[in-house]
């Protein structure tokens, strides 16, 4: 009896894998078998496309049908005798079991939660949540968001006015929402308390620091195809400069290649940092406090709600009105500087409490 | 200092036969009125769930982390008492995850969620299955106006269903003093009547059910010193001494005084009444002090203080 290396045997049987086919050593030492004896030992993976290699050699019609079954295209499927399936069967969101439930109340408000670009699953209790329009805020909030449904309630003490800014930026962030694609608005808002003319200071989204911007603006004016700057151009090359381009020309791709790398190398710290934010790109922006939103909102966007002299009953009738108006988006509501003595006249707490318990059933019912 | 890693899990038990809802309390003689109060930091969802699973199923999630009460000999169709839980300041979904994963119930089928909001009337509350031992009823959804009407018509179609079977009815209320604060601004005279009806209300509703009511005892609602005279301070302070006076336990959920730990969510203490609950149906109160841990997924763990 010999024993013999595992390998060896391997190596023997004709057209087997020896382990490492890169290996050129091993190919220059032994010559390779053709891949059409391999075919016979090995069925062909049904769906897979053929490869290089066995398309190149005639392939044996017998094993061909015996492994590779015809596959079928996948679809619906035309039965004689039956009626067509429907073409929505395919679709998921059609078929999902919000879908088929008789309220189609329920079903708008489903559809809007999977499609709308603003809105993700929590990371800890998969409720959709919304973004504050502030990064920081959202993780503090620890669902990264604010959950659909819900309130969140900014108690300011001492003299600072940052309330006010964490409302502008709740509000930028719905109107950069609704303007991703403008052919489907998807987010309204509803200011209480306030006019047309307090939006009009919302934070812009934030594109880099002056020297950034003044360069980009460099960069565009630049590439603009006039004569100016093609003589400008012209003008600025020196003879050296000349002389070195014609040596290598390679230098100038080089370079573009270079920043490229640069480019990708700080997407991926950012993807780094958020982690599942290229999987919900338009999720939240990065404002800029000191820039202003450009064109401002306008009545697509926001409908403000002035407070009414006495009684908190006709707002809360408006804001009801407006959320049945604009069923088929979402819906942030906006009450800055609430109950400040020179906006809110004199309310009695009962009333106040009115107001704000009606505000939460329409969160609860909407 | 030990952390709650050393210590030894306890069962939760309010009453003196170690239960958390004594057999004794579920009997037809008596009906207990039982106080839940609660702080802003401590939400007492967690010991509702509980609670309810030990009235429905006479079992209890607390300190395990999966928990099946369908091996229980008793089903929601025929459940050890039947409970009716009617908040007024949270809605379904506040609870729909919790009662899911606990006791099995999703409260936002109409099997379970009785609407109430078309004038509390008889005809909406018969969506709700007659045979099913649980009610959700949701104030803040279906508006308050008639809360008392339909909680009373509620309660006497459960009486009239579970006569033969002789079970309990347990009644939940959260948070109903807020009924006090929505009235409009009157007299401090005519807000005292106010609450006097209101709990002369939550009286009618005892001699039919056991009573659970869950409240706030915060320290900024409970102020005496108070000039004006429509604080909310002083409704609250009003309403609560009055309740404590007719109540038979109280169970209060406080943050911790040293301040905030990782492992701690908060203390849970037991105390008796004003009323004495052993001459009435045989079993007493166990005063007893808890510290308990909530973590994200809602699994609770209890130890002793």
């Amino acid at each position: 009896m010999s024993f013999r290396k595992r390998s060896e045997i391997v190596k023997t049987v004709p057209g087997g894998a020896t382990g490492n086919d890169n290996d050129s050593s091993s190919q220059s030492a032994r010559p390779r078998q053709p891949p059409l004896q391999r075919s016979s030992f090995r069925p062909a993976v049904p769906g897979r496309a053929t490869g290089p290699s066995s398309s190149a050699h005639p392939v044996n019609p017998l094993t061909a049908n015996r492994f590779t079954p015809q596959i079928r295209p996948r679809g619906p499927v035309s039965v004689p005798g039956r009626n067509p399936v429907p073409s929505s069967i395919n679709n998921p969101r059609i078929n999902s079991p919000a879908a088929q439930s008789p309220n189609s109340a329920s079903s708008q408000s489903s559809q809007l939660l999977n499609s709308h670009p603003g809105i993700k699953p929590s990371i800890i209790t998969s409720q959709p949540c919304t973004s504050t329009g502030s990064n920081d805020l959202d993780l503090i909030l620890a669902h990264q968001g604010l959950p659909v449904g819900h309130s969140l309630l900014i108690e300011e003490t001492g003299t600072t006015d940052f309330s006010s800014t964490l409302a502008k930026l709740f509000l930028a962030q719905g109107v950069v929402h609704n303007r991703i694609d403008p052919a489907h608005l998807n987010t309204h808002e509803i200011l209480v308390g306030f006019d047309q003319t307090w939006v009009k200071s919302l934070p812009g989204v934030y594109k880099g620091s002056s020297r950034e911007r003044k360069k980009l603006a460099v960069k565009e004016r630049e590439s603009k195809v006039s004569v100016s700057n093609i003589l400008d151009q012209q003008n600025q090359r020196t003879p050296e400069q000349e002389k070195s381009q014609a040596q290598n020309p390679q230098q100038s791709n080089m370079k573009i290649a270079w920043r490229y790398g640069l480019q990708k190398q700080q997407k991926k710290g950012a993807d780094n940092d958020t982690g599942v934010s290229s999987q919900y790109p338009h999720y939240n922006n990065q404002f800029d406090i000191t820039s202003t939103l450009l064109p401002a909102a306008g009545s697509y966007d926001l409908t403000p709600v002035p407070l009414a002299p006495s009684s908190f009953k006709q707002t809360i009738q408006q804001i009801e009105s407006i959320i049945k108006r604009y069923k088929d988006r979402l819906i942030r509501i906006v009450i800055p500087l609430f109950l400040n003595p020179v906006i809110y006249g004199d309310y009695s707490s009962s009333e106040i409490l009115q107001f704000v318990y009606k505000l939460r059933s329409l969160l609860s019912n909407n | 200092m030990s952390s709650t890693s050393d210590l030894q899990q306890q069962d939760l038990s309010l009453y003196s036969d170690n239960t958390p809802i004594s057999q004794k309390t579920l009997s037809p003689n008596y009906n207990s009125l039982n106080l839940l109060l609660n702080s802003q930091s401590n939400k007492p969802t967690w010991l509702i769930t509980s609670l309810i699973e030990s009235c429905l199923f006479d079992t209890n999630y607390i300190n395990k982390f999966t928990n099946n009460p369908e091996n229980s000999a008793y089903t929601i169709a025929s459940p050890r008492s039947h409970v009716v839980f009617a908040s007024f300041i949270n809605g379904s979904r506040v609870y729909s995850k919790l009662f899911k994963k606990y006791l099995k119930l999703d409260i936002e089928s109409h099997q379970f969620h009785s609407q109430a909001h078309v004038k509390g009337s008889l005809q909406t509350l018969k969506r709700g299955k007659q045979t099913n031992g649980f009610q959700f009823i949701s104030f803040l959804e279906d508006g308050f106006e008639n809360w008392f009407d339909t909680l009373i018509n509620k309660l006497e179609q459960l009486r009239k269903g579970t006569k033969e079977n002789r079970k309990k009815i347990n009644l939940f209320l959260e948070n109903p003093e807020l009924v006090l604060y929505l009235q409009d601004q009157s007299p401090s005279h005519q807000q005292r009547e106010a609450t006097n009806e209101l709990l002369s209300k939550l009286t009618q509703l005892n001699q039919l059910a056991n009573v659970f009511i869950v409240s706030s005892s915060d320290k900024q609602l409970l102020d005496w010193s108070s000039e004006l005279n429509n604080d909310l301070s002083l409704i609250h302070s009003d309403f609560l001494l009055k309740l404590v006076h007719k109540s038979d336990l109280i169970v209060q959920l406080k943050a911790l005084t040293t301040g905030r730990a990782d492992d701690v969510t908060g203390e849970l203490k037991v105390s008796r009444g004003c009323l004495d609950l052993t001459s009435s149906i045989g079993v007493d109160a166990s005063e007893k002090e808890y510290i308990y841990l909530a973590n994200k997924e809602g699994a609770i763990k209890l130890f002793y203080r």
